[in-house]
């Protein structure tokens, strides 16, 4: 037995060394940041390495959560409009669609192991934050800021502040979106609903569905983006667009500026006003919400974007029967505003050993050809969208609110702290349910920031 | 084989470790190995994403902080509620079918104990899908409350802070009763039945002798599920992530799934160190009862 024993002890160590061997790094030696000087040089490294012999093929893996079927044909298409585009490359694509829910595991897996994708999708705002900070992303800052056509490809949403650490960009868009709600026309009919245009509107509708045991809004508050992102929307309703997040992260604001607690009383209004379904904070948006609202249970669907058009109803979608709007104002003083997120976006792995071609890859998501594929696929490109035209209204009203210039943009992206975007999720919720005070939650989430800021 | 060692006597007899090599590879690179990185983990700070693991050496701070964190303790908490409803619940029901079974001569004894046993081969993931149908607002238990006329009572069971970790018990209670009930069984076959048909003799009713007779004939494997029970239950993840995710606003988080959360959530904050520190905790606490049971076990193979 202590033979045994020892045997175990002695494979451990034999195991533990080879570990330290080649697993790690001496204790000490901090991860390099990649920076754009580094990149250049990268850069040269990289054009040796695509001078391969043309028997050679270059191999580039693509990874990203979309697996629903328009996304996969569009990316396919794309990767094969590239190949054809490009017969002077010997090129071979892999791309990868996960589940959104194990797309996490399987790429902290691949990054550690050293068996990243070429180019891959991250969670845009604090987990990019995280990723550009480990030097796990290329910064293609430089790329894309000194490439006017890819600019002017990509035009406003260049600047989208969630793809970006320390004002660089590590991730392109691919594809964008305006959060709004979307409502059935037919409703309105019946009911002899217009669309409502503040909070006051939105909450008399709901004696008026409620006697049919029907809701205003369909959600699922279990996802608690649906909270915190409604949150900042109003807190840049009533700033004009300006990001006082960040003024609050940066020592120049307070969590204490009612306009935060003028946000969180909104939200909480709505929910005490029965504007959601009773158990809203047990669904889910994906599993349950978007099931419900199909199912017509309520007026309309709370944070839709162009994501879900693929889903709807072909009679209503041919019919038009579906409207576009934006979260009502709070309060007179307030602006109507749009959300404006990325649904897919794209880095390129510090690792990768073909960086040049997988930063061009990228590149064409953004170009006019790509940008028409997605539009043919019901997926609104992050690129050129000029004169495009779409044959279904609702998406055609989705390109235009992007492009238009009478409405406010905000991005939801704003907070860069998984633990502060928790604090207000959790908060939020406890609000919602009573268990906390809005006053409670901003003083909680003040002394959060005093201790970040003193970090 | 035999290997002369030089200068000595000794033999070393290397055939059982060659037999034995192949399994204690496999045991060592996938338990004995992750077990010492996850402890070795919990003492450094990672994100999940940089290739350097071992790099920022936090000591004992991951453990600190797990100690202030709300979070931990609420899920801690939850995890002994849903331990101890069910050691306590599940048990005595389970105790309570088998001896109904036992002494009531059913006819069809068989069937009954196949029902009660049915949920423990289904999955936990199916179990929750199922319960969940019955405590969404629109979902069964409210849609009956309606129909006899209480729909006043209609209730959004799963979106109250309180009662979800209770709800996750009572399901966690209902699959795995019939399990208990099995075991039970098996063993009330093998009691001293002498000494029952003595104590009916001598004029003790059903409970007394019972109480009396047979329950202490059954308290080694009482023990010894109470400790399976209580391992299982520090485990459980995949009814918790089913039915509510911990939600709402983390509130029926359990240990696993904060360490889920911490870990590998994409709205989590990729703290590996921190996750490691509790799944280093609860491995603590599943040792201390693993060794438990394994003496309970003997003492029972013993009886």
């Amino acid at each position: 037995m202590k033979k045994l024993f020892s045997v175990v002890v002695s494979m451990t160590l034999v195991l533990l060394v080879l570990f330290g061997i080649f697993g790690c790094k001496p204790a000490g030696v901090a991860p390099k940041e990649t920076t754009g000087a580094e990149e250049t040089k990268a850069e040269g490294a990289t054009s040796e390495a695509t001078e391969q012999p043309s028997g050679e093929p270059i191999k580039l893996t693509l990874w990203d959560w979309q697996n629903a079927e328009n996304y996969l044909k569009a990316i396919g298409d794309i990767l094969d409009l590239y190949k054809k585009n490009h017969p002077e490359l010997n090129i071979e694509f892999e791309h990868k669609g996960l589940a959104y829910d194990e797309y996490t595991q399987q790429i902290k897996t691949a990054l550690t192991g050293g068996t990243a994708p070429d180019i891959f999708e991250v969670y845009p705002g604090a987990e990019l934050i995280e990723m550009a900070k480990s030097g796990t992303l290329v910064n293609i800052n430089a790329n894309v800021m000194g490439d006017e056509e890819w600019k002017k490809w990509l035009g406003p949403s260049v600047d989208l502040p969630e793809n970006k650490y320390n004002g660089e960009l590590y991730q392109v868009p691919v594809d964008v979106f305006a959060e709004a709600i979307y409502y059935y026309k037919d409703f309105g009919s019946k009911y002899g609903l217009t669309e409502p245009k503040t909070l006051e509107d939105l909450i008399s509708m709901v004696p008026l569905l409620a006697k049919d045991n029907k809701v205003v809004l369909i959600s699922g508050l279990a996802d608690q983006w649906l909270l915190y992102e409604p949150f900042y929307c109003y807190i840049q309703q009533q700033t004009g667009g300006k990001n006082l997040i960040q003024d609050v992260l940066d020592g120049k604001a307070s969590w204490t500026d009612p306009i935060f607690a003028n946000a969180i009383n909104a939200i909480k209004k709505m929910y005490d006003a029965g504007i959601w379904k009773k158990d809203v904070l047990s669904l889910n948006y994906n599993s349950d919400a978007i099931g419900q609202f199909l199912g017509k249970e309520g007026w309309g669907f709370w944070e839709a974007g162009d994501w879900y058009i693929g889903t709807m109803n072909k009679e209503d979608l041919d019919s038009d029967n579906i409207g576009i709007m934006p979260f009502p104002v709070i309060n007179e003083n307030a602006k109507p505003i749009y959300l404006v997120g990325t649904g897919l976006s794209y880095a390129v792995g510090a690792n990768a050993p073909n960086k040049e071609v997988a930063i061009d890859v990228i590149k064409f998501f953004s170009s006019p050809e790509a940008s028409q594929i997605f539009i043919s696929n019901l997926i609104h490109p992050a690129g050129s969208v000029e004169g495009a035209k779409s044959d279904i209204p609702l998406f055609q009203k989705g390109l235009e609110i992007y492009a238009s210039s009478d409405v406010l943009k905000g991005s939801p992206y704003i907070n860069p702290d998984a633990d502060l975007t928790k604090a207000i999720g959790d908060g939020i919720t406890n609000i919602l349910l009573g268990k906390e005070t809005t006053d409670g939650l901003l003083k909680q989430l003040d002394e959060m920031t005093k201790e970040k800021i003193g970090e | 084989m035999r290997i002369q060692v030089s200068g000595s006597n000794a033999k070393l007899n290397i055939q059982p470790y060659v037999y034995i090599a192949p399994a204690l590879i496999v045991f060592v690179i996938f338990m004995f190995y992750p077990v010492v990185f996850t402890i070795a983990l919990s003492f450094f700070k990672w994100n999940g994403y940089s290739k350097v693991i071992f790099d920022q050496f936090v000591g004992i701070k991951n453990y600190l902080n797990l100690l202030l964190d709300k979070s931990f303790w609420v899920a801690f908490k939850n995890t002994a509620y849903f331990v101890i409803s069910g050691i306590t619940f599940q048990l005595a029901l389970a105790l309570l079918f088998a001896l109904i079974v036992y002494f009531g001569n059913f006819k069809y004894s068989n069937i009954i104990r196949a029902i009660i046993f049915f949920p423990g081969i289904l999955s936990s993931v199916i179990v929750g899908l199922v319960w969940k149908k019955f405590f969404v607002y629109d979902g069964l238990i409210n849609q009956f409350l309606q129909v006899v006329g209480f729909g006043n009572l209609a209730y959004p069971w799963l979106s109250n802070i309180y009662l979800p970790i209770w709800i996750i018990a009572f399901v966690n209670i209902w699959q795995w009763t019939g399990y208990n009930l099995v075991i039970f069984y098996a063993a009330l076959q093998s009691i001293e039945h002498e000494h029952v048909e003595a104590a009916f003799i001598d004029g003790a009713s059903l409970p007394q002798a019972v109480i009396k007779v047979v329950i202490p004939q059954l308290k080694p494997i009482i023990g010894l599920s109470a400790i399976l029970n209580f391992i299982g239950g520090f485990r459980v993840f995949d009814l918790v992530w089913v039915l509510t995710r911990g939600g709402p606003a983390h509130s029926s988080e359990v240990l696993t799934t904060l360490m889920f959360y911490f870990s590998f959530d994409p709205s989590g904050p990729n703290r590996m160190g921190y996750a490691a520190s509790v799944a280093t905790i609860l491995m603590i606490i599943i040792v201390i009862f693993s060794i438990v049971r394994i003496r309970v076990s003997k003492k029972t193979e013993q009886i």
